[in-house]
């Protein structure tokens, strides 16, 4: 009887095991299966090849296809993501700067390329021209996030919406149905409401970012979890290309960096990884690319004449802060000389930057070399043509613009419309189309301010037209 | 033998009785169905004679047909009735052991109330239906409350002019004078229900009108229950008497003539607690099928034992509130009544080992005890103790089959593993009953 | 302790009967499930075995997202008459005689029969030699009688109209056919369902009211996918895409050309599936299989031959004229066919071709995700793509927009075409080559009157050929009519 009833036990035992066992495994498969992802150009790395947001950010693929076409008046017009600014390059499944990771089931990140890729349309009606390496002026990182929000915090966003959407466009196995339904919506729903009540809760106590600028934040209340200072920071996006000359240059709009490589992964972490889902292998390759990066060429027509006549303007006027070879290039500029927008360098304090060097101890890629400065860094102008709209954060549209004393620079102007101005050396910034598809930037509101970097202000107008000619050969 | 209390005969007021072991109350249907008595009956109490208790309390004898429990038990509602019991008496005096009857009335409840019954409501105190196997009942009114006591008057009569020893009143398991005992079933409004003065005024009633009857130099004993536990089932019923109550009760009942007080447990038959052990469900299947037609739980009752996949809710009902120990399941509740009464005190549940019987006197918890299942395993239970054995070889195992077998066939021991699995054997020993020795 | 103690025969005999009775009621759940599954769930087309049949009626798998129950989409016509005078027939759908629905709409059982579209509903058209000729049908040419339009737009009224109930329409059905119990249950719970769906389609398609009209034979192509397929709100977005029907026989040489008015795609299968999601197919519900095999058919199904009468003198006339003038783009031979030629040369209407914005493209890469089949082969282009003329005669009117209604007319320089003129009308003209255009009715039928001065109704461009002499004109129209 004894024997019956330990043998009875014994399957008992074994079957649970087995059950456990296939449950297990059919878990690991669906839900933590690493694919990796490789690409064989370095150029298709940077434009869709993972840093290693997926697993702690990566909002699930199926989800996310479905989002634009379940909320479309969430977003600012028609076009689904790309009426956030993402863009697709012909043919390809998700737009640059968006990676597509299969750990378990398919999630969806950002990359370096969302937000350091231009484009540019000579017409309306043409298709974009796109510089890898370049600051985005159409995406909007904040209007994404938000819009990821406000699907989230929609009753609307529940499983059976949610499938009913899914089903539509792909037929899933019974598991999946289950999965989604019980798992990953729920606890996609879950995540975003609470980053949006409580990680990103910031935003909604500052001036928009816009496209094509982001600011400090998710680096010092996401990623270091420091307590909010209240600063503003807005900042434009900036170009990243041609990094071997900038060797010695301090890196951001306020040189608060002297390597390259920790720029690097530092913004890996403010797209969504975390110190130990960073692909370093991946984020080191990025870096190599980055050195040999060439800037962007002007693809319109340039008036040779006019430029050698500008380029003099340049070595005698501009070349010391912004020329390679030049006293100030990549240095320091103090604050009172520039006299721009002082709000981003507030934004980032000492204590700061004394964090981050301690961030990420342990790691043999730890912090080291950041740094708060008292200016902003005089940068190189490699590509500046492509690089509007202009200073820290982008309250001028176009080189001509910049040349105009600050009371005559625009107040009011449009950015992320990217058919290019020709004549002005930027984008497109005012006028019925540009209005229509661009995003209204206020120069009164805190931290757009346009005044600072007088100089060449007194120029006269056939040398200020000589010397933005030049500049499109940058 | 010698120096063992066990075989100290137990002095009573108006008794004597050999040895501190008493056949407890428990007898199968053996006589025939109206009642009167068969050779069967006598075989079966001289079986317990012959292995050497001191005394046989017999098990319930209905004072009426309408008071009775089962068809095919022996009654004493008649003087017709005393010749057999005289018999039973004097065979029983042949081995020197005593007999006392326990005179009973099963109120409501009546679990097979047979064809005599099937258009009366059983009498109770109450009108409600118990609530185990629905049985239903009517309340007595004040006329037919004197006509019972007054029938257990007429009984303890006969049961003297039958030359046996002694009566004893059932007034515990739940049967009638428990019901009016209880405060878990009694809930009548006037003179014999709320107080507890009022609850035990029937008990006292019937102990009068008994002394009244045989006088007070006759053997006159008490069967009582130290607790109700009314919800030990149903979780819903309310719990009933409390071991104090019962207590007081025996107080008024050593004031009111009790010999001796003989203590059991529950106001249910059976109850988890009385007689303690197993619930023998596969058995009970095959015995309730004769009950279905008594109580409107009745079938429900039936398909729970029959369905192998249900059987888990009742064994979970009967078993949650049991202790781990069987054996003097209820010694301790037995030695807080005799430490309030000046009479003798026997108990009854589970005792079968020799050495805990004896700690169980000499400490004081009990004078004597009352063993039925024990015996029925090993009718010489007494001698084996007096070879100086503590238990028998095979002694019961507590299955409580006899239990449910009772209902419908011959009594006897039914654990198939005591006779070897041989189911022959067992058939044929349970069948002795009815063929003299 | 415990012996194993065995049961009695009767417990025995009576575990044995509940094994019994439980495999029983197993069965018979399982056996009912079954019934029901199979009775209502299941995806069962009516198929057919001809291929012709299958192309005119068979199901691409439309049915199961898109699909009317097939009892509601029969008594819609008698519940509004008002709506659709004529009933479908109306629309400028064919029916054959001995088949319950017109071409182009399939069946399936989808729990219920539904009703969906396939290829043929906008690529089976029918001709007529004369007005009291039988009409001929010609699997494959562009269905130039069908008003698409007006089809979306009885079916959104009806939605919207307030004798749209479950009572009512119950009731129409009644009158037609017995449904069983359980279909009646169904249907009940399907009426509410079909009129939110046709209200929701109709409210994502309101847009097209605010455009010039499409009129027989025409579809805006793209602008309703960024509404059905992309839920993009259309109030900001005023493009036209407004474009005829094209022929697609002989598909096999045409792989590799810019597919498409506007080129916006080399491959005939992506093509074909993206036609297909504009029949109400989805990425989920699409019918390979059944597909293929009309895919596989039109490979090599060639254009029908003109059937009248060719001035054989006339015709070899005008071969050499168009070696002369046409073939470097249109002929199958040519390095040009099938080719983009840029708007500012072809110099045609440009509102198609900017209705197919880069956005819209990168929208589309999208579609089928998940699948090997996802889309990746959609283009912005610059300009119109170069069509083959094979089976020309049958493809009237002429040009992306259909705004010319015969050859003869498209030779003529741009201020001497047709202003306004009929479309619908399926009596041929012979001499011109196209449909006869200048009548404005038959009977009952009132025929659309399409205003080339309507935006995206221009008529200019493709002006090759408008110097040549009216005999050349001639000669080169006769010879086309051997294409």
């Amino acid at each position: 009887m004894r024997k019956s009833k330990r043998k009875r036990i014994a399957i008992t035992v074994i079957v649970i095991l087995v059950i456990a066992g296939i449950l297990g495994a059919l878990g690991w498969y669906k839900l933590f299966r690493r694919v990796p992802l490789h690409y064989a150009s370095a150029d298709e790395h940077f434009k869709y090849g993972s840093v290693g947001a997926e697993e702690p950010s990566g909002v699930p693929y199926l989800i996310w296809l479905v989002l634009p076409r379940m909320f479309p008046e969430k977003l600012p017009g028609p076009g689904g993501y790309t009426a956030l600014g993402a863009v697709w390059e012909e043919g390809r499944e998700l737009p640059v700067g968006f990676t597509k990771m299969t750990i378990g089931f398919p999630r969806v990140a950002v990359n370096c390329a969302a937000c350091h890729t231009t484009t540019v349309r000579m017409t309306a009606k043409d298709k974009p021209l796109m510089f890898p390496g370049g600051p985005s002026s159409r995406f909007m990182p904040q209007a994404y996030l938000r819009f990821l929000f406000a699907c989230a915090s929609d009753p609307r966003f529940n499983p059976d919406n949610i499938l009913n959407e899914i089903e539509r466009v792909q037929k899933l196995s019974f598991i999946d149905r289950v999965l989604y339904r019980h798992l990953i919506i729920p606890q996609t729903k879950k995540t975003l409401v609470k980053q949006a009540q409580e990680d990103y809760k910031w935003m909604n106590s500052r001036p928009d970012w816009g496209p094509g600028r982001t600011d400090m934040n998710p680096f010092q209340l996401i990623v270091m979890r420091l307590p909010d200072n209240g600063t503003i920071g807005s900042t434009d996006m900036m170009a990243i290309w041609n990094q071997k000359a900038h060797e010695g240059f301090l890196r951001h709009s306020d040189g608060l960096n002297s390597t390259l490589i920790e720029p690097v992964l530092s913004a890996a972490l403010a797209a969504g990884a975390t110190k130990k889902s960073l692909d370093i292998d991946g984020l080191n390759r990025v870096n190599q690319w980055l050195l040999d990066l060439p800037s962007a060429k002007y693809p319109f027509a340039i008036d040779q004449t006019l430029a050698a006549r500008g380029s003099e303007i340049y070595n005698n006027q501009c070349a010391s802060c912004h020329a390679f070879g030049g006293a100030t290039t990549g240095k320091i500029v103090p604050i009172e000389e520039v006299k721009t927008d002082p709000h981003r360098m507030n934004h980032w304090p000492q204590s700061a930057a004394d964090s981050f060097n301690k961030y990420a101890d342990g790691y043999p890629w730890a912090f080291r070399a950041f740094r708060s400065s008292k200016g902003y860094v005089a940068l190189s102008l490699d590509g500046v043509w492509a690089r509007a709209p202009y200073l820290h954060n982008g309250s001028v549209p176009t080189l001509l613009d910049l040349l105009e004393p600050p009371e005559n620079r625009p107040k009011v102007f449009y950015r992320a419309y990217d058919v290019y101005d020709q004549e002005r050396v930027g984008f497109i910034s005012r006028g019925r189309e540009a209005e229509r598809e661009g995003w209204r930037y206020d120069v009164s509101v805190t931290g757009n301010s346009n005044e600072g970097h007088l100089w060449g202000t007194t120029l006269t107008a056939e040398e200020k037209r000589a010397l933005v000619e030049f500049m499109k050969t940058l | 033998m010698a120096n063992d209390i066990i075989f100290d005969p137990l002095k009573f007021r108006n008794l004597t009785v050999k040895n501190r072991i008493f056949r407890s109350n428990i007898s199968g249907r053996f006589d025939y169905y109206n009642g009167v008595g068969t050779q069967a009956r006598i075989n079966w109490e001289e079986k317990f004679a012959r292995g050497g208790v001191g005394a046989i309390i017999s098990s319930h004898v209905p004072i009426s047909i309408r008071g009775r429990i089962l068809p095919n038990y022996a009654i004493i509602d008649n003087d017709d009735k005393i010749p057999f019991w005289r018999r039973v008496g004097e065979k029983v005096h042949e081995y020197d052991c005593k007999y006392i009857m326990q005179l009973s009335h099963g109120g409501r409840q009546r679990d097979m109330g047979g064809i005599e019954n099937a258009f009366n409501k059983s009498l109770s105190s109450t009108c409600a239906t118990d609530s185990f196997h629905g049985l239903l009942c009517q309340a007595m009114t004040g006329a037919e409350i004197k006509m019972v006591v007054q029938q257990f008057a007429d009984g303890a009569r006969r049961a003297r002019e039958a030359g046996l020893d002694g009566v004893e009143l059932h007034a515990c398991n739940g049967y009638l004078i428990n019901q009016f005992l209880s405060s878990g079933i009694n809930d009548r409004k006037d003179e014999y229900g709320g107080s507890l003065e009022n609850r035990a005024r029937f008990l006292l009633d019937i102990m009068k009108a008994v002394r009244a009857e045989v006088g007070n130099d006759f053997h006159f004993q008490v069967k009582i229950s130290a607790v109700d536990h009314n919800n030990a089932i149903i979780p819903w019923e309310k719990k009933g008497n409390t071991l104090e109550e019962s207590i007081q009760v025996c107080k008024w009942v050593e004031a009111a003539g009790a010999d001796a007080i003989h203590v059991s447990y529950g106001s249910t038959f059976p109850h988890p607690w009385n007689p303690p052990g197993a619930f023998p469900i596969e058995h009970a299947a095959r015995s309730y099928g004769g009950m279905v037609s008594s109580g409107i739980y009745a079938f429900r009752n039936f398909v729970l034992f029959r369905y192998r996949v249900l059987r888990p809710i009742f064994k979970f009902l009967w078993h949650r509130t049991q202790p781990d120990q069987i054996e003097g399941i209820n010694v301790d509740e037995a030695g807080q009544i005799k430490q309030h009464v000046n009479v003798p005190v026997l108990v009854t549940g589970g005792f079968q080992t020799a050495s805990f019987i004896r700690k169980s006197i000499s400490e004081g918890a009990c004078d004597a005890v009352a063993i039925a299942r024990p015996l029925v395993a090993n009718n010489d239970l007494v001698k084996i103790y007096a070879s100086g054995k503590d238990l028998p070889d095979k002694p019961c195992t507590y299955c409580n089959k006899c239990l449910v077998h009772a209902l419908a066939d011959p009594l006897g021991c039914y654990d198939l593993t005591r006779y070897d699995g041989d189911y022959e054997r067992m058939v044929k020993e349970i069948m002795t009953v009815f063929t003299p020795a | 302790m415990k012996t194993h103690e065995p049961p009695t025969s009767v417990e025995i005999q009576e575990r044995r009967r509940i094994r019994i009775a439980l495999i029983i009621v197993a069965v018979a759940i399982v056996g009912l499930a079954a019934y029901f599954y199979w009775s209502f769930h299941p995806n069962r087309p009516v198929d057919y075995a001809e291929i012709n049949e299958h192309f005119k009626y068979g199901s691409i798998g439309s049915e199961p997202a898109n699909g009317i129950p097939y009892w509601i989409f029969k008594v819609m016509p008698d519940m509004f008459p008002e709506k659709l005078p004529g009933g479908y027939a109306s629309l400028g759908l064919i029916q054959e005689p001995g088949h319950d629905l017109p071409i182009g709409f399939s069946k399936r059982r989808v729990i219920v029969d539904r009703v969906g579209l396939n290829c043929g509903v906008c690529h089976t058209g029918t001709v007529r030699e004369t007005p009291n000729s039988q009409p001929v049908v010609f699997l494959g040419m562009p269905a130039h009688q069908l008003e698409l339009e007006n089809y979306i737009r009885f079916l959104t009224a009806a939605a919207l109209d307030p004798r749209f109930t479950t009572d009512n329409v119950m009731a129409f059905i009644d009158a037609r056919t017995k449904l069983g119990p359980i279909e009646k249950v169904i249907y009940r719970m399907s009426i509410p369902l079909t009129r939110d769906a046709l209200i929701e389609q109709g409210t994502r398609l309101e847009f097209i009211n605010k455009r010039p009209d499409w009129g027989p034979g025409r579809v805006d192509t793209f602008n309703p996918y960024k509404a059905i397929q992309f839920h993009w709100p259309m109030d900001q977005d005023e493009s036209i895409g407004t474009s005829d029907y094209p022929a697609i026989w002989n598909q096999r040489p045409r792989e590799g050309m810019q597919l498409h008015w506007d080129g916006n795609n080399t491959s005939v299968e992506e093509r074909n599936k993206s036609a297909a999601l504009g029949a109400g197919v989805t990425p989920a519900t699409i019918d390979l299989d059944r597909l293929k095999r009309i895919e596989d058919w039109l490979l090599d199904f060639k254009a029908p031959a003109y059937p009248y009468a060719i001035d054989a003198n006339l015709a070899t006339k005008g071969e050499a004229i168009y070696r002369q003038h046409c073939s470097s783009c249109h002929d199958f031979a040519s390095a040009l066919v099938g080719k983009v030629t840029p708007l500012d040369e072809i110099g045609t209407d440009p509102h198609r071709l900017d209705s197919y914005t880069y956005t819209l493209s990168s929208n589309q890469n999208t579609l089928y995700a998940g699948y090997p089949w996802r889309f990746s082969h959609f283009r912005k282009t610059n300009g119109y793509a170069n069509m083959p003329l094979d089976g020309i005669w049958l493809r009237a009117p002429y040009l992306h927009n259909g705004s010319v209604p015969t050859l003869r007319d498209l030779l003529e320089p741009t201020d001497k075409r047709p202003k306004d003129f009929y479309r619908g009308y399926n009596v041929f003209d012979q001499k011109n080559v196209g449909f006869v255009s200048n009548v404005p009715s038959e009977g009952n039928q009132q025929f659309f009157r399409f205003d080339t001065s309507l935006p995206g109704n221009s008529n200019s461009g493709h002006t090759y050929g408008t110097n040549l002499s009216a005999e050349e004109k001639d000669a080169l129209v006769e010879y086309m009519k051997r294409l």
